[in-house]
């Protein structure tokens, strides 16, 4: 299963797992809170933060390498919206001796590629050290609205039904098809997709029979037991100590 | 005392206007076990979902003496256990746990009681330890079975399965059929599976493109050669040997 890498730390038995989900999400959103409000040049509190972060993740016994290799994957997305930020103000320097580049722009250019990444291992590491069902029992007792809490557990849930959908269909797509122009192959990617559509729709409706079959009036109930100990009062109490510090440092 | 299950002329068209139910008169007595059969698109299916209201057609539906209306929607739907004939359909929680206890909730019961009967039921299932997993992680077998643990969790009198034994291997299948012995529910089971209708059922419906052609003991059905193979079916196999 390709999708397996959502769950595929989430198993493991360490301080940061062992975190109550709400705890862990209030944890982090501080984190990203206090990351993107730090101001340009502050570089002292950024080297800070990814030490933060690898303390975390060193204690939640997950990869380095894995984190470093998903949390790169946003980056692209990061550089299209800012790579135009250097050129878009009158050039008043050089950057890397012949390309002219304003200043400014160019300071704000890596500011946002530095806040997204770190903000985005932090949500790499919160997602390998979280199972799903753990967090949207985390954002249910967070009061999160249950619509959201649902879509997101069918999400979840179908994700996986999906993807072996898709691998089905396209292992019957090779099966006739070993080798093809690629213009032709792009127009049975367009048939699968809208296959997929129309499968996806009906499997829906499906479901809401499901669902109304065990008496679904339209009200979301959801147990989520969850229990706030001692030692997580502690994480979040120094965690967020850690942030403060960080941000006092970092100013000066 | 009042019949399970009571259908007098009901007819079911589609959306885009085919004839999928012809006139169906049905009566199943509490505590039978009575087989559905017939070709694909014979209509089991819709039927089926006819008898918790999930599809309403013309005519009369009455489940335990309530008749199908809107407001007796509800109970009704508490009294059917319809388990679906794919279990990624019917499982769409993220764990075990939570699926079988949706039902219970929109019951309104409280937590401990939901948690103490969900844990019942999968015991009762033998699904002991699979509380907090996550349903895709799960053999076919097992997807069965909490299927229908999601819905004899609720308690219903009447149970109507639709493809119990579709996907499973001889060993799970043989593991659900004796899950299934073991219940005195009303049951009413839509199959192309003869050989569970022989051994689970005492009465037989034989549906053709939407109409009842044949209904009585499932034995005379079920070896009636002639009758069988008219409706795009066979004899099962344990029949035919013993003609032999």
């Amino acid at each position: 299963m390709e999708l397996s890498y959502i769950d595929r730390y989430s198993e493991l038995d360490s301080p940061i797992h062992k975190l109550d989900p709400r705890v862990k999400t209030a944890a982090f959103f501080m984190y990203i809170l206090f990351v993107v409000t730090t101001l340009p040049g502050e570089y002292l509190a950024y080297a800070l933060f990814f030490l933060l972060m690898l303390f975390v993740i060193i204690l939640s016994k997950v990869s380095l390498l894995y984190i470093l290799k998903r949390s790169l994957a946003i980056i692209p997305f990061v550089l299209i919206i800012s790579v135009f930020l250097p050129f878009s103000a009158p050039a008043d320097r050089l950057f890397a001796g012949h390309i002219k580049v304003n200043n400014r722009g160019l300071e704000l250019f890596f500011n946002i590629v530095i806040k997204a990444w770190l903000s985005i291992i932090a949500v790499t590491i919160f997602s390998a050290t979280t199972a799903f069902p753990a967090f949207l029992k985390g954002l249910n007792a967070l009061h999160f609205p249950k619509i959201i809490v649902l879509m997101l557990s069918f999400m979840y849930r179908y994700s996986f039904v999906l993807l072996e959908e898709v691998t089905r269909i396209n292992t019957a797509r090779k099966s006739r098809s070993p080798v093809g122009n690629t213009v032709r192959q792009l127009k049975t990617v367009g048939n699968i997709i809208g296959l997929l559509f129309i499968r996806t729709y009906e499997r829906g409706e499906r479901i809401y029979q499901g669902m109304l079959s065990r008496g679904f009036n339209g009200e979301i109930n959801i147990i989520s037991k969850l229990h706030i100990g001692k030692y997580d009062c502690v994480f979040l109490t120094s965690f967020i100590l850690a942030l403060v510090i960080i941000k006092i440092k970092g100013a000066l | 005392m009042n019949d399970a299950i009571l259908i007098e002329g009901v007819n079911y068209r589609y959306p885009d206007g085919k004839i999928a139910l012809n006139n169906i008169n049905i009566k199943v007595e509490n505590n039978e076990a009575v087989g559905i059969i017939g070709a694909n698109g014979s209509g089991k299916t819709t039927l089926l979902l006819n008898l918790n209201g999930i599809l309403r057609g013309e005519g009369l539906v009455s489940i335990l003496g309530l008749e199908m209306t809107k407001t007796n929607l509800k109970e009704i739907r508490s009294k059917v256990g319809l388990v679906f004939q794919n279990p990624e359909d019917q499982l769409f929680c993220p764990t075990v746990f939570e699926d079988v206890a949706f039902g219970l909730l929109n019951q309104g019961l409280d937590e401990a009681e939901v948690i103490n009967k969900v844990d019942e039921i999968l015991s009762a299932l033998e699904l002991d330890g699979f509380k907090e997993t996550i349903s895709h992680h799960l053999s076919a077998g097992e997807k069965k079975r909490v299927a229908l643990a999601t819905v004899l969790v609720m308690n219903p009198e009447i149970l109507v399965l639709d493809e119990p034994t579709a996907n499973l291997d001889p060993h799970s299948r043989r593991q659900l059929l004796k899950i299934l012995q073991g219940l005195n529910h009303t049951k009413i089971i839509a199959t192309h599976d003869l050989e569970l209708v022989l051994e689970l059922t005492e009465k037989t419906i034989l549906l053709n493109k939407g109409e009842i052609k044949a209904a009585g003991k499932t034995k005379d059905i079920l070896s009636d050669k002639k009758l069988m193979e008219e409706n795009l079916l066979e004899l099962p196999l344990s029949l035919a040997l013993k003609k032999h």
